[in-house]
């Protein structure tokens, strides 16, 4: 038996139930697609590159290097941290691009592509889906990095740390869910990656990154505002304390990943039909 | 904002909140696309789809391929959809061409399974072994294409769409694509052919559907589409023109008519024709001559002129003036052509437009149009026995 396809639009509404069953099917049989493409970047990527994987680690280095000097000089002045300073930052900056990371690959996705979008058609969100797996590789060779650190000083994290990969999926699904809405934009509008690029930088300094947590209003709405802070405090609580000291802000933001995620995907099923109509 | 970007943005949010999800009005600046298409494409057949510039054949391939949705009306594709439509987007320059079959295979759908077995398959029909484990940036375009190609037809459609494929790559590579194609219409898939050279779709098609500003002008015989489609060019005067930009200025071609030679009508291919040009010479031209070039509607010079071949240089006096010549059994088949050319001394233009004048030929009087750019006109034919 043949299987026929009538050519309509899918059940868009965001309460149609069909409609969130079709998006899991597409993935799902997308599957290949998606591990061929994460294959393709990441043979892509160092193919012309003499120093390969070194490169993911070098920024993190050497902005931890420099801060801790400035920090040890009291340079620069900073709250104690439960963790040794260098150990605390340079686990705050793996997080924070491994978000950001997501973000950029996500939102170049399409353009990349290019005229694939508009002439072929296969599972879009494949590209999205594929477009994780080089920031999730550059992250683990960085926990590599991380592991070597916490042995330098000599610390051994609680056994609760073996939660984090759990608390780092919503980020990443919080990540994944802005970058279905951010691909699509920057098919129409190119600006859009370079907002991304500007938000990396500057969204980090507002996000406690690179300084504990502040307690003290206005500073402490960085913890809230930035949507990244509830998922990498999370994370810290984890590796310093071995427990969750916010559970009420994890909570929160856990139904926002999870909420942006959804929503980010659907907008996407719906979009980009439609951009592909206009483009 | 552009306002098609705003409509774009008005509908997404409409479908998102699940409003009235095909509205048929059109807003500002919109208009349809395609209307009133109605066909059926049965395993086995190939449907060409001729139709001047912007008729709407890419907009049908999209919907029939699924990028593009119908707004109104009913479309249902049956079975694996394979398209021929920008063969090799997809293609990594870093990554071999061995590689880029995977990925290019999966993106059509393929599993690796299936690749692997048809790996070798794929490579010959290409004919890049040779290349195969170098990074496809080093190809040329036309082994890019042909590897594309290659994948594409591998990939096991039940539908397969193709549009303006085979304009790239030399006749071998057509030949072979067009007899692949054929294998495929025996093991019963159903073909949508997209092209403007004429000669392919009467190769490829068993039907024709004729598209003219988003509507089906003509479905059905092939040989009555390229008819229709010929004196829809004829009577189409918005066809764009590229203007009569003059090169050279001592002489001007305000004049040029091709008929036949005993009468007023279009010419006929067959038939004598006679050509008759009126020129304004700034000043005497002792050592003119005449050379007027035929173009094709693919964009080919099928055919030219050149008075020097008479043997004799044209002496053009000042002023106005008249050419006229005769050209014996006009050898162009029923078509749409167009006449560039003009009046040249050696080595240099004294005034030539790339766009003098189109012209319809008509199908010879006697026999049935043949296919083919220029009509070879048998007159004997015997037949012998011969002992193999």
């Amino acid at each position: 038996m043949i299987p026929s396809a009538a050519r309509r639009r899918p059940d868009s509404a965001l309460w149609a139930w069909k409609g969130w069953r079709d998006m899991a099917r597409d993935v799902w049989r997308a599957r290949e697609l998606i591990f061929r493409l994460a294959y393709r970047d990441l043979a892509v990527r160092y193919r012309n590159s003499l120093l390969g994987y070194v490169w993911a680690m070098l920024v993190p280095l050497v902005t931890v290097g420099l801060l801790s000097f400035l920090v040890s000089r009291r340079v620069i002045h900073m709250d104690a941290t439960t963790l040794p300073y260098p150990l605390f930052a340079l686990w705050g900056i793996i997080v924070w691009q491994l978000f950001t990371g997501i973000l950029s690959a996500c939102t170049a996705s399409l353009v990349n592509a290019g005229s694939l979008v508009t002439r072929i058609n296969f599972a879009k969100e494949a590209l999205l889906f594929s477009a994780l797996a080089q920031p999730l590789v550059d992250f683990l060779i960085k926990v590599v990095l991380v592991a070597f650190a916490f042995g330098w000083f000599g610390i051994v994290p609680p056994p609760a740390a073996l939660w984090i990969p759990l608390v780092l999926l919503p980020l990443v699904l919080l990540a994944l869910g802005m970058g279905f809405l951010l691909a699509v934009m920057n098919l129409l509008i190119r600006d859009v990656a370079n907002a991304v690029g500007i938000f990396a930088s500057i969204g980090m300094l507002a996000a406690p990154v690179l300084y504990p947590p502040p307690t003290s209003f206005p500073f402490s709405l960085v913890n809230v505002l930035n949507p990244v802070s509830p998922m990498l405090i999370a994370t810290q609580d984890l590796l310093a304390h071995g427990e969750l000291q916010h559970p009420a802000l994890f909570s929160a933001g856990l139904v926002c990943c999870l909420a942006t995620f959804l929503l980010g995907w659907r907008f996407f099923r719906v979009a980009i039909i439609r951009v592909a109509e206009r483009a | 904002m552009q306002r098609s970007m705003q409509y774009g943005l008005a509908d997404v949010t409409r479908d998102l909140l699940g409003l009235d999800l095909r509205s048929t009005a059109l807003r500002k600046d919109e208009f349809w696309g395609l209307r009133d298409i109605d066909f059926q494409v049965e395993p086995g057949e190939c449907l060409g789809v001729i139709g001047p510039n912007g008729a709407g054949k890419s907009t049908l391939l999209k919907l029939l391929s699924g990028i593009f949705l119908p707004d109104q009306g009913h479309l249902l594709v049956r079975g694996k959809v394979g398209t021929l439509i920008e063969v090799g987007a997809g293609f990594h320059p870093l990554l071999t061409g061995r590689e880029n079959i995977y990925v290019n295979g999966t993106i059509l759908g393929m599993s690796k399974r299936d690749i692997s077995r048809k790996l070798d398959q794929i490579i010959a029909f290409s004919g890049v072994e040779e290349f195969i484990d170098a990074p496809v940036k080093h190809y040329s375009s036309g082994m890019f294409v042909r590897l594309g190609f290659s994948v594409a037809v591998h990939s096991t459609p039940r539908v397969l769409l193709v549009d303006e494929a085979l304009a790239v790559g030399d006749v071998e590579f057509s030949i072979r694509c067009l007899n692949r194609i054929a294998d495929l219409r025996r093991n019963g898939v159903a073909v949508v052919f997209v092209s403007h050279n004429e000669l392919q779709v009467r190769e490829a098609a068993s039907r024709c559907l004729l598209l003219s500003h988003g509507i089906a002008a003509y479905l059905g015989d092939v040989e009555h589409a390229f008819q229709r489609y010929e004196s829809l060019r004829a009577k189409d005067q918005n066809i764009p023109r590229t203007g009569p930009l003059v090169f050279g200025s001592s002489v001007s071609i305000p004049g040029l008519k091709i008929t036949e030679a005993d009468g007023e009508d279009q010419p006929r291919c067959g038939n004598d024709v006679d050509v008759e040009l009126t020129l304004r010479c700034a000043r005497a031209e002792p050592d003119a001559y005449l050379e007027l070039r035929f173009w094709d509607s693919s964009g080919h010079m099928v055919g030219s002129i050149d008075s020097r071949t008479l043997g004799t240089k044209l002496s053009l006096p000042r002023g106005g003036s008249r050419l006229r010549l005769l050209i014996h059994a006009f050898p162009l088949n029923q078509g749409w052509y167009r006449v560039a050319g003009g009046i040249r001394r050696d080595g240099e233009v004294l005034g030539w437009s790339r766009d003098l004048i189109s012209i319809a030929v008509q199908a010879p009087t006697g026999f049935a149009a043949a296919p083919g750019t220029v009509a070879l006109r048998v007159s004997q034919l015997d037949v012998t026995e011969w002992e193999g």
